[in-house]
């Protein structure tokens, strides 16, 4: 039998103040073949996401510092206290976490509701119950976003060396790679102004 | 010829599904449970009638108060529907559909009263066809 390169799972990190949906979206998730951490409120999550709040001045913590890398957020909408749709302000508000891609879950078909979320940067909104047809969803926004991670890291390579030097991408996907060149095309006028360091 | 547990089983849930206590979610949560997860289905349904009976429980205490808090009422309810929707309990959905309808409307206590007595039966008939569901697994 030929030996089959297994790549590293995508590591979604799950939030719900509901103990039965955040078991549902678990499950859901692993039959996926995601790696998942599941919190039970929006302060918890950005806890484990690094970013602390000093008082009224948080202190946003780089990424590489995370124990383990989040490729993708998945929050109900209502919960008491900090609403996903406050946790999802404060990760596109954070230099560190805003290119995580967040999705937005709620039992609520509000249309108003489902735009100021995509307004203020969600990459998509499931209507609740979450079926396993959605997870098919997620895998695409975790690509994009690390299509643009590796623009801005080849980037940064290009300004400090003069020689063109080919990077191989250090994360997943690799066979993914011709793919995301052809859409960094595309991107290109999408993409932040902030080019952070990443990886030496 | 006596039938197998497992079609015991099986004809209990289609027979739940049947009569509308049931809906396709629930269903859907079966085939998400596997050799890895194989007490998946019951956590939930065990976490969803700890949601029923706790809310159930405090929405009776805040009708009996003269004065009763409709936000208060609302976010039980709201709870409850998503839980119910969750596990694929349909009547309690709809009851918790039809008393939510009550908040926007001048409904008298006595309306509320009954609204919610017919909503606690179908989780209590729910509750039952759970709980048999349960003891057939056990057999298996």
């Amino acid at each position: 039998m030929a030996a089959v390169a297994t790549e590293t799972p995508f590591h979604v990190l799950a939030v719900d103040d509901s103990v039965l949906d955040r078991k549902l979206i678990e499950r859901l998730l692993k039959t996926s073949s995601f790696h998942v951490t599941t919190v039970d409120s929006g302060s918890k999550a950005l806890e484990f996401l690094g970013l602390l709040s000093d008082e009224d001045s948080p202190v946003s913590v780089q990424a590489e510092q995370l124990e383990v890398a989040v490729n993708l957020i998945i929050t109900d909408y209502c919960m008491p206290g900090m609403t996903g749709y406050d946790l999802l302000k404060k990760i596109k508000e954070s230099s560190s976490l805003r290119d995580i891609p967040v999705v937005i879950m709620s039992s609520e078909n509000i249309p108003s509701r489902i735009n100021r979320c995509l307004e203020e940067g969600a990459d998509e909104f499931f209507l609740k119950p979450v079926r396993l047809s959605d997870m098919s969803k997620l895998k695409p926004h975790i690509l994009k976003s690390k299509c643009k991670e590796q623009y801005h890291q080849e980037q940064h390579q290009q300004g400090d060396s003069k020689s063109i030097e080919s990077s191989n991408p250090t994360n997943n996907s690799s066979s993914d790679s011709s793919n995301s060149r052809k859409r960094k095309a595309a991107d290109e006028e999408t993409l932040p102004q902030a080019i952070r360091s990443r990886h030496s | 010829m006596a039938a197998s547990p497992v079609n015991q089983l099986n004809a209990h849930i289609s027979n739940m599904l049947a009569t509308g206590l049931l809906d396709e979610h629930f269903t859907a949560l079966r085939r998400l449970q596997d050799a890895e997860s194989p007490d998946f289905v019951d956590g939930l349904v065990t976490n969803f009638l700890n949601d029923g009976d706790r809310i159930f429980g405090k929405l009776a205490q805040l009708l009996e108060r003269p004065f009763v808090d409709l936000d208060v009422v609302s976010n039980h309810l709201m709870k409850l529907k998503g839980s119910s929707a969750s596990v694929g309990a349909r009547h309690v959905r709809l009851a918790c559909i039809q008393l939510l309808q009550l908040t926007s409307q001048q409904k008298n206590r006595d309306e509320w009263i009954s609204t919610l007595a017919r909503g606690r039966a179908a989780f209590d008939e729910v509750r039952r066809e759970f709980q048999t569901m349960v003891q057939l697994e056990r057999q298996i």
